[in-house]
């Protein structure tokens, strides 16, 4: 199995530590908000409706399809998931696909999984439903009213997520916003499109093979809230924040600077540990290569460990 | 004791949940070390060295492996080294275009690279030495709640087996559609492949459906109630608990001392 | 319960099913199973076998009754009725949710709160009945169609139910897959009850058919009477030369 990376999957090494585990404080918390509906609705059949729905996402997301330009994108899936089965099981679904492609796959990094899960499940999904309820508005009747709805919801969540991740790099001194936010805000706003437009064509297919399953989620549930609240919200900060942050690039890595972010030459443990240098080693040429030859004589003694005991069960 | 490691296959037969810990750890301290220590990546890239050699796995196979993910965030990154963030600028041609870069802007994201690369190194590692399903399930002794792990779990069972189904239907469809090559306009291409994407996936979706209905009435028929249960899920033994601390002071000790070797 | 005159394990009066907004799938079936009959239900497809056994699981609930060993069906008894019955589903795949062939066999026991020394035991005596015994920490994944099937029957022999029910059971098995097949299921001593449009099968396993037609029961009587009936067997979509 391999799969292609994903513009979307932060690696690890680009975030700042704590800014990676702030994101994994506030993904937790979501998720966890997520398992208490399934168990306060106690429908067990969502359970296994879960499992084998990320399963076909995942899958899904393995298709390439042609975007103008001879580029080719992936679907996240966020959008589709949402109005498949609902925002509270979508950020099951999301935050289950993510972690497997980062625990097993590589595709993301392990302390960016918490950044990625809440990109993802948590923008991606929140600001899917939002959209899709607030177009449903407009658009209540006809036949494309559905999937136009789905367009808008799949590309905006694209577009919110990638400003998310972009301003997250900003914010870690990785790349400045003025670089940042244009290079991924443009770039998925195209595949934006792609996402946009798959999102469409799968909700008229559902609905057309399968009449009741999408109308049947859609009513039978009471608009949740929360998460139509918390989709507007984060989709608007993301929208005012992301030119503000790109016209004053410098403004922001101040911020990021006094509230501790960027600290990434002398490590972000540089204020807590108490001053001292290493005993017997004046100099870092001098450490380099004390640390040369020990991992020299590490590597040599597992591999002749490992030799013998090669040997000695092949001899048996 | 170092015959005792010996004789069982160590590397293998470490619980997963330990296994876990260590890639958390060196993951850890990898990302929260000064940035320029390099005498810790030297040790850090040693040990991975070592843990390569100790499972006897394809060496070639493993390092490609490392590398086989496309250099991430490329848009991002790629004007770094142009933009003049400072004064180590080093002027460069190539086909005749002159231009300066930044030294620092290159050191800088080089540095950032390994990091990366040390840590898929480390996942790479661990996926190989370890059953899939057995690090998924182990999620659950580390803190993830079980209902996550039961959709994880559910997921692993049945992704091949709709990646299978979504090549069939691929491949389907292209042998009975219109070739895109018939149609003229960039357009209709598009619009055409847009089209077949979605039936697809379509396709695949309510086929999830569907078979999540039988695989419930497959879990109902044998009690499945609504709560959550287990063989898997044993508490760690003594010898466990022993590594995991020890894994833990390591990882401590090792961030103090390459603080210390920064020098403050 | 023990009763002097013998008791139907099966017992089903006057059952109508219908799917939400859709015609009659079940019309006024009746009929009992003895302990220890093997019976096919053969009919086409669409004939409303695999809904007539949904519904003797209580996964589907019809209109009329149907009581299991003298329970009768109710939402509170069903757990009582499914400890009794298990049920061969047709795709193996829907069957075996886990990720290793062990933990499918266990997960019915584990809902019955055994102990782990007894779930190992029953386990093992399962998977080595269909022959599985050297497969149990095997992913499902990579198991033929012919080894998810016996392992599929194995979860349902480890909760040692009195009557068992496949759909369709040899759908997409090879010739010695099927040979397989045949063998663990003569070897069962429980009631069985097979649903398939495949007489042959049939006429090996069972001595007792019901042939069933646009959800009705047209036949009900020996094996061996039933073969005779060519004419009624072709009208409804049977094959009677195998």
């Amino acid at each position: 199995m391999s799969i292609k990376q994903q513009l979307m999957h932060i690696p690890d090494g680009f975030l700042s530590l704590i800014l990676s585990l702030i994101l994994w404080i506030i993904s937790i918390i979501v998720v966890f908000l997520a398992i208490k509906h399934y168990a306060k609705e106690k429908n067990n059949q969502k359970l296994p409706l879960m499992g084998v729905l990320a399963a076909a996402i995942f899958a899904g997301q393995m298709l390439n399809f042609n975007v103008a330009g001879g580029t080719s994108g992936h679907l996240l899936g966020a959008a589709i998931a949402t109005i498949l089965v609902g925002p509270w099981e979508a950020v099951l679904v999301i935050t289950s696909v993510v972690s497997v492609q980062a625990l097993i796959f590589q595709d993301g990094g392990l302390l960016a999984l918490g950044a990625n899960i809440f990109n993802m499940a948590v923008i991606g999904v929140s600001v899917s439903y939002a959209l899709y309820q607030l177009m449903g508005k407009v658009f209540k009747k006809g036949k494309w009213a559905l999937g136009i709805n789905g367009f808008v919801a799949g590309w905006c969540s694209i577009f919110v997520a990638a400003l998310a991740a972009a301003l997250e790099l900003a914010i870690s001194g990785t790349s400045p916003a003025n670089i940042a936010v244009p290079a991924m805000g443009s770039v998925h706003a195209l595949i934006g499109i792609g996402e946009g437009l798959i999102t469409l064509a799968v909700i008229m297919f559902v609905s057309s093979a399968k009449k009741g399953l999408i109308e049947n989620t859609a009513k039978g549930k009471m608009i949740d809230k929360s998460i139509l609240i918390g989709g507007i919200v984060l989709a608007l900060i993301l929208a005012v924040l992301s030119p503000l942050a790109s016209s004053n690039p410098d403004g922001l890595e101040r911020v990021a600077e006094d509230l501790g972010f960027i600290s990434q030459e002398s490590g972000p443990f540089y204020n807590i540990i108490p001053d001292y240098t290493f005993p017997g080693i004046q100099n870092e040429s001098i450490a380099t290569i004390t640390a040369g030859v020990i991992g020299v004589l590490l590597i040599a003694s597992v591999a002749l460990i490992t030799f013998k005991r090669k040997k000695s069960s092949a001899e048996k | 004791m170092i015959n005792n490691a010996i004789s069982t296959n160590s590397l293998y037969s470490i619980d997963a949940r330990v296994k876990w810990v260590g890639a958390f750890v060196i993951a850890f301290i990898t990302l929260s070390i000064p940035l320029y220590t390099w005498a810790a990546y030297i040790l850090i890239l040693s040990i991975l060295l070592a843990v390569l050699i100790a499972s006897q796995l394809p060496f070639y196979k493993v390092i490609k492996r490392t590398f086989l993910l496309e250099i991430p965030l490329i848009f991002v990154l790629a004007p770094l080294p142009f933009i003049k963030l400072d004064t180590s600028l080093l002027p460069v041609s190539i086909m005749g275009f002159a231009f300066q870069i930044s030294q620092h802007q290159i050191l800088h994201i080089g540095v950032l690279l390994l990091r990366s690369w040390l840590i898929i190194f480390t996942m790479v590692l661990l996926t190989m030495t370890t059953p899939a399903d057995d690090l998924l399930f182990s999620l659950s002794s580390i803190g993830v709640p079980e209902v996550l792990v039961n959709i994880i779990t559910l997921m692993w069972r049945y992704l091949s087996l709709f990646i299978s189904d979504s090549q069939k239907l691929t491949s389907a469809r292209e042998m009975r559609s219109v070739s895109p090559s018939g149609l003229r306009l960039n357009k209709q291409r598009f619009l055409w492949n847009i089209q077949v994407t979605g039936s697809i996936l379509g396709n695949l979706f309510l086929r999830a459906y569907e078979r999540s209905e039988r695989i419930f009435q497959a879990m109902q028929l044998r009690g499945f109630d609504g709560t959550l249960r287990s063989l898997r899920s044993k508490s760690l033994s003594l010898m466990q608990k022993f590594q995991i601390i020890l894994i833990l002071v390591f990882g401590f000790c090792f961030i103090i001392m390459a603080y210390g070797i920064h020098g403050k | 319960m023990e009763n002097k005159y013998s008791m139907p394990i099966i017992d089903v009066k006057h059952l109508h099913f219908s799917y939400p907004e859709s015609p009659e799938t079940l019309k006024d079936i009746s009929f009992s199973v003895e302990k220890g009959e093997k019976v096919a239900i053969a009919g086409p497809n669409g004939s409303g076998k695999t809904t007539l056994l949904l519904n003797l699981t209580g996964l589907l609930m019809g209109d009329g009754s149907i009581s299991i060993n003298g329970t009768s069906m109710e939402k509170h008894s069903l757990s009582e009725i499914r400890k009794q019955l298990g049920m061969v589903f047709q795709s193996p795949d829907d069957q075996l949710f886990s990720n290793r062939v062990y933990e499918d066999v266990a997960y019915g026991l584990i809902y019955q709160n055994m102990q782990k020394e007894e779930i190992e035991e029953r386990v093992q005596k399962a998977l080595s009945d269909v022959g599985m015994a050297a497969f149990k920490d095997f992913v499902p994944y990579h198991l033929s169609l012919g080894q998810k099937k016996r392992v599929a029957i194995a979860t349902v022999l480890s909760m040692q139910p009195e009557i068992i029910l496949f759909d369709e059971p040899t759908m997409g098995l090879d010739s010695r897959a099927k040979k397989q097949f045949l063998q663990i299921v003569q070897q069962l001593s429980q009631t069985i009850l097979v649903a398939t449009h495949d007489l042959k099968l049939a006429a090996t396993i069972c001595d007792r058919l019901l042939v069933m037609d646009e959800g009705q029961l047209v036949f009900d009587g020996p094996m061996q009477d039933a073969l005779r009936e060519k004419e009624l067997l072709e009208a409804h979509g049977l094959d009677p030369e195998f």
